[in-house]
């Protein structure tokens, strides 16, 4: 089974995310949830997770910090990551590319736009 | 009150118009925009505030919901089917709502070199926060139901400097 790692200060926003990953065919998946990137720290570390989806704009450790921790890390560097954020535009795109981001989605996510960035990165097979 | 095309009116009722409609399927109507004039809000009502923190201190923009109108948003959201939204998803709903608000503000400007970083939104009931400067303030409708956004006179300003230069 495949784990999912959602992180979200915003609890509306991680139940989003959620739901638009069910409807597009992620029901066998596992989701865990984070509310900032050191709680998600802690489950990358102790999790097997098949992919990590986060917010930028989050207290204690935000979506950069959190970002450079797993891109930096030989453990976890191999995890795809989407970033699903309201503040993106292309600066900020180009930095996040260079970190290592594998899909950058502005909010509000849509289940479209999460299928398009499983389909482009990870590949269909992801559902199966 | 229709914005003319171009304007800064049009674009910031255009990031609301976005906002609402994928978030809680509400199609919103603009109404009117004034200046230094604050809007009358019932003490049940909800409010919720985002700093912009660069590229330039701006302030602050505000955005108030009456409270019914924010239950229907929460159960919209959150599929939630005869019960009643709590506090906590409401405060919590409302600000994603302006989160996502903002965001589609920023990406929506002209100039796409210019990187914007916002704080966390700060939610709340009743009076909302003092403005700490001159404002616009916008008034959309949702039905019959008023949702005001207040946004810091120098932002706006920003707004059309940009309009101006493209």
């Amino acid at each position: 089974m495949r784990t999912i790692l959602i992180v979200d200060d915003s609890a509306t926003a991680r139940r989003i995310i959620q739901q638009c990953l069910e409807m597009i065919g992620c029901t066998s998946c596992e989701f865990v949830h984070a509310a900032d990137g050191i709680e998600a720290l802690g489950i990358l570390r102790s999790r097997d997770i098949s992919l990590l989806i986060t917010d930028m704009n989050m207290p204690n450790l935000d979506g950069t910090g959190l970002l450079k921790a797993v891109k930096g890390s030989p453990k976890l560097n191999h995890i795809p990551v989407f970033v699903i954020s309201s503040l993106t535009n292309p600066a900020l795109e180009n930095e996040l590319k260079s970190i290592g981001v594998d899909k950058i989605i502005y909010k509000p996510a849509s289940p479209q736009k999460l299928l398009d960035g499983i389909e482009q990165t990870v590949g269909k097979e992801f559902f199966e | 009150m229709i914005p003319k095309p171009g304007s800064c009116e049009e674009l910031i009722y255009k990031a609301l118009s976005e906002a609402f409609e994928t978030l809680v399927f509400e199609e919103v109507v603009l109404s009117e925009v004034t200046s230094n004039k604050l809007p009358e809000v019932n003490l049940d009502g909800w409010w919720a505030s985002i700093k912009m923190l660069a590229p330039l201190p701006w302030g602050e923009i505000i955005i108030t919901v009456p409270d019914t109108l924010m239950n229907r948003f929460t159960e919209a959201i959150l599929g939630l089917s005869g019960e009643t939204p709590t506090a906590e998803q409401n405060s919590d709903n409302l600000g994603e709502i302006l989160n996502t608000i903002c965001g589609r503000l920023m990406a929506l400007r002209s100039n796409p070199d210019r990187v914007f970083r916002i704080g966390l939104p700060v939610s709340g009931r009743g009076l909302i926060p003092e403005q700490s400067g001159p404002f616009r303030c916008v008034d959309v409708l949702v039905g019959e139901e008023h949702i005001y956004l207040l946004a810091p006179e120098s932002f706006w300003d920003d707004i059309i400097w940009e309009l101006e230069l493209s």
